[in-house]
């Protein structure tokens, strides 16, 4: 009997529309997901890694399977009350909580299984060269330790709460609220998949892998640093914590489900009585006569009031159960968790000042909300028809549209209650964080930027639940459409116009709010609400009065005449078509406006065509002179100028190829004495022939004009923004250029390979000469702002309600000339000579002393240490927006609002970010601004690596060197993340390219290990040599170069180090244990410590294990160490040198050790920092 | 005066089920029975009445007006308790009340308030109005249903089985206030319950399978079917051989024996004797008699 209720149980999820959408769902997703970017070229698409990853991933959406499947299935007694029949059958207590259950968790495992197998076609589908060998282990161990846990787990929850309540409602939360615990999961263990594509340092914490119910985070925390070789061939180790944790989720399951079982009752549930209870008095004293009472449905007043009665009612059930309170409680911790891990998340760990504008910029993020509107629509839709009131209401004369708008009215209040709530937590976190300047204008934008794209979505699932009639049905189509809306990206569906309620990216900043995207988010809101109440108008039309009713009938027969919707919905799409055309024309037709983002055909076909071009000789720009005209309301810039060229080759040129920017309007291009041969539109190219040849050493003048349109359809870029207050042009980029741009080719090697081109190749350069220009710029822009850029500024005045500034440059500068606009406060100091500005935020002065402490130390250092700053100022401004924290130009640097003038440095005792930033920056002006390695592999380890170690060497000498480990621990935690997540074959220091994390995080370390090991002196007079032999004007060094001048003056074992660190990739894996701890008379104390010293190298892509023959240093402190602070004085420091796998090593240290550390400033690229820290019990 | 016209009405559902063939009807003041079997087309029949289903075909005017082109007409002069129905969970018998009591058109504040107690009172659930309908047994669901089918001024109340699961001074009490309110308007009772029509309904129709089968005043009906019925006790194996020679229209238990009423025009023979027939004798000879109404002389 119990195989074939089994059997039913089993057949009865099959038969279910939502059960076979969700398998064929989830077959498709197993199908294409290995087709996605799992960390670079190298990993297989078969892969155990990547089946893994997907298996994970998707059995936790698994239950929004499980909800549905409950909800539908083992709910179905209570729902079509059979209950009373079943409970009356043979079938006992124990059999009945088992079929289905097991019925439940087939269905389930079933969809999982479906996925793997999904992923298994990629063998037939996938090239064979990105294919590794098949192997049923690959598929059978991620299903059973992630699939089947993940299952039962979600199961579990949904199938006690349906046993325990009965009710749908129920389970539909605690499907959301299970959804929402791996939220909270991911966000204390920083789990990569919501983190984005920026790996967080130093993997999670144990007990944020052990808290995880699905175990992404223990996934995630352990693969994170995986090479592409392991990830090819290694199965998810089972690793103690990784046991623990399934362990502990499948005990909670089973406990669940017990409690269920304990609990649940075998009989039909009766719902609860009202507080007031059954036994009134009857009050029975004034009988009132029964008469006719006549209506008034003509009245205006009537629709009024039934609107408002319905309305009233409606939002009372929204909000009236515990579940909604609870819900909101929720979403408060949440936001509130990630808003305070969002301003403590900056890079490098850098603290935000709570302002109300960095709080509000995160709490435009709101999509979670959509999935409980999707919930809350289709409940408050279907309310008639599943209470079963529908014959009552719909036998009245009240409106259908009325009706229809009473309950939308209603679930735009619950919404905007949820913003209301949202705005709370801001205003909360910013009081609780101690800023409590207050911006009510900014938070209260929220309603509008947060709030109306959540109404519009919630009238898109009004007019699908309205369309489909089967509730979950709609809920599933809601989900899913939904989804491609809102991950369309992904799937290539880019442009806004076609993205439901979506716009560009909003962006805060203090100088202009939301102002920059504001225009255009208007305009795709205004497009998005026309064609939403297109949707309203159907959707009122098609409303599901009667459940019995379809809705062709409901539209034949409805009172009102289907012409007014018709017309309004006509009246709707045509003001929308409109409203399209008008953003499309202001979007424009460029490359890299069509889609939102670079177009890689675009890009494919300008490699294609035009990379003959590179070998061309062309002229090089030898001067720059530009009148710069900027319209920030506007947002519009136009440049007016000439710039001379010179033939700098051995040739004649007789075709001068000059290309523009596809961002830029092209107005006049006049080369002297040259005549217009072609132009590609296309790709911004035009050829012109000299009336006679350029010959080598001649110079020839280009005059040109060019108009750039920066509005808020265009796609943003930080590097070219014009917004009312706070402009940034890296203007450089923008004038025209001659011969081939390698910067437009596709760097991503997947892209390269699917536009079908060849492996991208990095050479290095043969010009060793450095091309620096004369340059002078004269900006116009609103008056009330300053304009900054390279040069002196020689003059500035007013006209015609204008702001001009002439910048001049005294010397020769590289060809680098950004320039910033904004209302600006500023600081000026004269210090040795050298003029130092800061332009900034009137509103920002916090870290301006520190900043301008940085700038001088680093000129300081520089003009100790490297040759003398070749300018007599030293500018710097700041910028709203920038990819990275900041730029240098020559003499100027530019410096990102949130990361350098929102940082929280208040506490002294931390590492001062913004400090080292800008010295990292001034240090350019040395590595850039006077010494630069032709371009190609290793040039950035000229540059880079050099500023990195500057950077460090400044703050060194004003903190102090044990200072530096808070940054040098995360620049190690950055090297091993990136690296992992690259997921290609790492680079040696001396070819770098591609790979920041090399020249940056690397780079940086590695000098600092080679400073300490052959003494500041030693590798400062290398670095001052080199300047001073190929500093500009003379010929240009390469990587070679630096190593050769390191190794001048240093022994064997010192030249072997540095051929290891520049031309090797190898990394350690080091411990430290205390073994015993004796006290020793005269108050002294004798450790025996293990040390074990792992040593690999990689440079071939392969793990090599290494004798180690190092140095490392162990220091012992008599406190403990805490995190993010500088270390304590040390009771011992000694360097020890090793060259065994295992030595066990006995210091003596004076009395009352605490912590022993190895390797304590973590330069020695060490896989994992915890196990390099000791503490004595 | 005839008010509702009923002309031609078909409805056949998706699924193929054809629940009405071509039902005409002409209903006047006061009240109609509407007596059939399971599944004859009733509920489909009060639905498409109330507006809440469409025809297929055919036309139902009220007072002339033509109830599929203003149904809004109609619903605000409408009451309806329909066979089986919900109500929103949590939300008391007054709240609810007044809630559909504003639906259908009661704007006046005071009016609707002294109606809604009225109508608690008269269906004895005043003492009950805090009380959420949902927690209400299905006796007191029921009456909560015929409060809300008399708001405002129904000029037709299309009533579903109203009295199944009251006791019977529940239903004495509700017989009386559809009497006392039946005068004036339309009032029209599906029923299983013959003898609630044969004591209330001036009017009544039969409907099998769709169609109109028998229609007139129960006491006409009955008259008509004077001195042509015979009963008479037998034991079941008499009952075979009586079938096949007699017109049987109905059979009854009484005591272990089974009483056999005939509709012959003649005697039918031995131990048959003349009863008076009741309007359940109507009924059960009009549905055994389906496809020879003519016979039935009405």
């Amino acid at each position: 009997m119990l195989t074939a209720a089994l059997c039913f149980e089993l057949g009865y999820h099959f038969r279910q529309v939502t059960f076979r959408i969700a398998a064929l769902l989830f077959l498709i997703l197993g199908i294409i997901m290995p087709f996605g970017s799992f960390g670079g070229d190298e990993i297989h698409r078969n892969a155990p890694y990547v089946t893994n990853f997907i298996i994970c991933l998707l059995a936790l959406f698994t239950i929004f399977v499980s909800t549905l499947a409950c909800a539908a299935v083992v709910l179905r007694d209570s729902q079509h009350r059979m209950e009373a029949l079943i409970f009356t059958t043979s079938m006992g207590r124990l059999p009945y909580f088992a079929v289905r259950l097991a019925g439940l968790l087939g269905a389930v495992f079933l969809i999982i299984c479906l996925a793997a197998l999904g992923t298994m076609m990629v063998t037939f589908l996938a090239p064979a060269d990105l294919l590794g060998p098949f192997h049923l282990s690959y598929y059978l161990a991620p299903l059973l330790t992630f699939g089947l846990p993940g299952g039962v787990f979600g199961c579990s929850i949904v199938y006690a709460t349906a046993l325990l309540t009965r009710n749908a409602r129920l389970v539909y939360t605690a499907g959301v609220l299970i959804f929402i615990s791996y939220f909270t999961a991911s966000i204390l263990g920083n789990s990569p998949v919501m983190a984005g594509s920026v790996p967080a340092p130093g993997g999670p914490g144990w007990l944020s892998v052990l808290i995880d119910p699905f175990g992404l985070t223990a996934f995630f925390g352990e693969t994170m640093n995986w090479p592409a070789w392991r990830r090819n061939q290694e199965l998810f180790p089972l690793t103690p914590i990784f046991i623990a944790n399934r362990l502990l989720w499948t005990a909670i399951s089973l406990a669940l489900l017990g409690l269920a079982y304990s609990r649940f009752q075998f009989r039909v549930l009766v719902e609860k009585e009202n507080k007031t209870g059954r036994a009134q008095p009857p009050e029975m004293a004034n009988a009132i006569p029964y008469r006719v009472i006549g209506h008034c449905i003509n009245e205006r007043s009537y629709q009024r009031l039934a609107f408002w009665r319905i309305f009233k009612l409606e939002t009372r059930t929204l909000f009236g159960p515990v579940i909604t309170a609870l819900i909101f409680a929720l979403w408060v911790f949440f936001n509130a968790v990630e808003l305070f891990e969002n301003l403590s998340n900056g890079p490098y760990g850098v603290r935000s000042y709570a302002t109300s504008g960095i709080l509000a910029e995160q709490l435009t993020a709101v999509r979670p909300a959509l999935l409980l509107i999707i919930f809350y629509a289709s409940e408050s839709i279907h309310r008639e028809n599943t209470t079963g009131i529908h014959p009552l209401i719909f036998s009245t004369p009240v409106s259908m549209t009325v009706f229809a708008l009473a309950k939308c009215a209603a679930l735009i209040t619950w919404i905007a209650a949820l913003i209301t709530v949202h705005i709370a937590v801001g205003v909360a976190v910013q009081w609780f964080s101690g800023f409590a300047f207050l911006e009510w204008d900014t938070y209260c934008s929220l309603y509008y930027y947060a709030g109306l794209p959540l109404v519009l979505y919630a009238i898109l699932i009004v007019f699908i639940q309205t369309a489909v009639r089967n509730k979950y049905l709609g809920m599933l189509i809601s989900g899913l459409v939904i989804g491609v809306i809102i991950f369309g990206r992904k799937f290539g569906l880019e442009n806004y116009l076609a993205r439901f309620a979506t716009a560009p990216r909003l962006r805060y900043s203090d100088f202009h709010g939301f102002g920059h995207s504001d225009g255009s988010f208007g305009w795709y809101m205004l497009y998005w609400t026309l064609i939403a109440l297109a949707f309203a108008a159907a959707a009122t039309r098609i409303w599901p009065g009667d459940a019995q009713e379809s809705w062709r009938a409901r539209i034949r027969t409805s009172p009102t005449p289907a012409r007014r919707t018709v017309a309004f919905i006509g009246i709707c799409l045509l003001l929308a078509i409109g409203t399209g055309i008008y953003i499309q024309y202001q979007t424009g037709y460029s490359a890299h406006n069509r889609t939102g983002s670079a177009d890689a055909e675009w890009q494919a076909r300008y490699e294609r065509k035009y990379k003959p071009l590179e070998s061309q000789p062309q002229p090089v720009v030898t001067a720059v002179d530009l009148h710069t005209d900027l319209f920030p309301d506007e947002h519009y810039y136009t440049v007016k100028g000439s710039m001379k060229v010179k033939n700098k080759s051995k040739q004649p040129i007789t075709r001068l190829c000059i290309g523009i920017d596809p961002d830029i309007e092209l107005l006049k291009l006049i080369p002297e004495h040259a005549s217009p041969e072609s132009a590609d539109e296309t790709f911004g190219q035009h050829w012109y022939r000299p009336d006679r040849p350029l010959a080598p050493g001649q110079e020839m003048t280009i005059h040109f004009e060019l108009r750039a349109d920066r509005s808020a359809f265009k796609t943003f870029n930080s590097e070219n923004a014009v917004a009312q207050n706070g402009s940034y042009i890296e203007l450089e980029k923008y004038l025209p250029h001659f011969g081939y741009r390698a910067a437009y080719e596709i760097e991503d090697p997947e892209q390269r390979r699917a536009n079908g081109l060849p492996p991208r190749k990095n050479l290095l350069s043969t010009d060793h000469r450095y091309h620096f220009i004369h340059f002078q710029n004269t900006i116009s822009t609103k008056t009330g702002q300053h304009a900054v850029t390279v040069g002196t500024l020689a003059k500035s005045w007013e006209q015609a309600g204008r702001s001009y500034f002439h910048y001049k440059s005294k010397e020769p500068i590289p060809y680098m000339f950004a320039l910033s606009s904004a209302r600006y406060a500023v600081k000026t100091e004269h210090y040795k000579g050298t003029t130092f500005r800061i332009y900034h935020h009137p509103q920002h002065p916090e870290n301006v002393p520190t900043i301008l402490l940085a700038m001088k130390d680093a000129i300081d250092y520089g003009n100790a240490n490297f040759g003398p700053y070749p300018h007599r100022e030293l500018t710097l401004a700041e910028i709203p927006h920038y990819p990275g924290s900041a730029t240098a130009y020559p003499g100027v640097i530019f410096s990102q609002e949130r990361a350098n003038f929102r940082g929280n440095f208040s506490d002294s005792a931390g590492f001062n970010f913004t400090y080292a930033t800008t010295a990292h920056e001034t240090a350019h002006q040395w590595w850039a601004g006077r010494l630069a390695a032709p371009a190609g592999p290793g040039d950035a380890l000229l540059t880079e690596s050099l500023a990195k170690y500057t950077e460090a060497m400044v703050t060194e000498k004003r903190f102090g060197k044990m200072h530096l480990r808070p940054c040098q621990v995360k620049d190690s935690q950055l090297y091993f993340a990136y690296r992992g997540a690259f997921g290609e074959k790492e680079k040696p220091l001396w070819l770098t390219t591609d790979q920041p994390f090399v020249h940056y995080q690397k780079g940086g370390l590695v000098l600092f290990r080679l400073k300490e090991t052959l003494g500041e002196t030693h590798l400062n007079r290398a670095l001052r040599g080199l300047v001073n032999k190929h500093g500009y004007p003379l010929q240009k060094p390469d990587a070679t170069d630096l190593i050769d001048a390191l190794k001048r003056g240093a022994n064997p074992a010192q030249v072997r180090l540095i051929d290891q660190l520049f031309r090797k990739v190898i990394v350690f894996d080091n411990a430290i244990k205390i073994l015993s701890n004796k006290s020793l008379p005269n108050k002294q104390q004798l450790l025996t410590l293990e040390i074990d010293v792992r040593k690999t190298d990689e440079t071939s892509g392969k793990p090599v294990p290494l004798i180690p023959d190092d140095s490392i240093d162990i220091a012992v402190f008599n406190q403990a160490i805490t995190p993010d602070t500088g270390l304590p004085k040390s009771i011992y420091l000694q360097r020890h040198h090793f060259s065994k796998n295992r030595s066990v090593l006995r210091i003596v240290v004076p009395r009352g050790p605490v912590t022993v550390m190895l390797d304590p400033l973590s330069y020695m690229l060490d896989l994992s920092d915890q196990n390099n820290v000791a503490v004595l019990k | 005066m005839q008010r509702i016209i009923i002309e031609n009405l078909s409805k056949t559902y998706p699924n193929g089920v054809r629940a009405l063939d071509g039902v005409s009807l002409q209903i006047p003041n006061g009240m109609f029975g509407l007596l059939g079997p399971n599944g004859a087309g009733k509920s489909t029949f009060m639905r498409i009445l109330a507006t809440l289903t469409q025809p297929d075909s055919g036309r139902v005017t009220f007072d002339g007006q033509d109830i599929a082109r203003e149904p809004n007409w109609l619903r605000s002069r409408l009451g309806y308790l329909p066979q089986d129905f919900g109500v929103y969970p949590g939300v008391s018998a007054e709240h609810l009340l007044d809630h559909l009591a504003v639906l259908k058109g009661l704007t006046r504040k005071t009016d609707r308030r002294e109606q809604v107690a009225a109508l608690l009172q008269r269906t004895n659930l005043y003492q009950y109005r805090r009380q959420a309908v949902s927690t209400f047994s299905g006796g007191m669901r029921q009456r909560f249903g015929i409060a809300q089918a008399l708001l405002g001024n129904p000029q037709l109340v299309i009533v579903d089985e109203p009295t199944a699961g009251l006791d019977p001074s529940e239903r004495h009490r509700f017989h009386d206030l559809l009497s006392e309110i039946g005068e004036q308007i339309v009032v029209i009772l599906s029923t299983h319950i013959v003898d609630d029509v044969h004591d209330l309904c001036p009017q009544m129709a039969v409907l099998a399978a769709g169609r109109v089968v028998l229609e007139g005043k129960p006491e006409v009906l009955t008259h008509s079917l004077k001195g042509r019925l015979w009963r008479k006790t037998v034991t079941p194996a008499e009952l075979i051989e009586l079938q096949t020679a007699v017109r049987v229209i109905s059979t009854r238990r009484v005591a272990g024996r089974i009483q056999v009423h005939v509709y012959e025009g003649e005697h039918p023979g031995e131990g048959f004797e003349a009863f008076d027939p009741g309007l359940e004798d109507v009924y059960f000879a009009t549905l055994a008699g389906m496809g020879r109404k003519e016979e039935l002389p009405c």
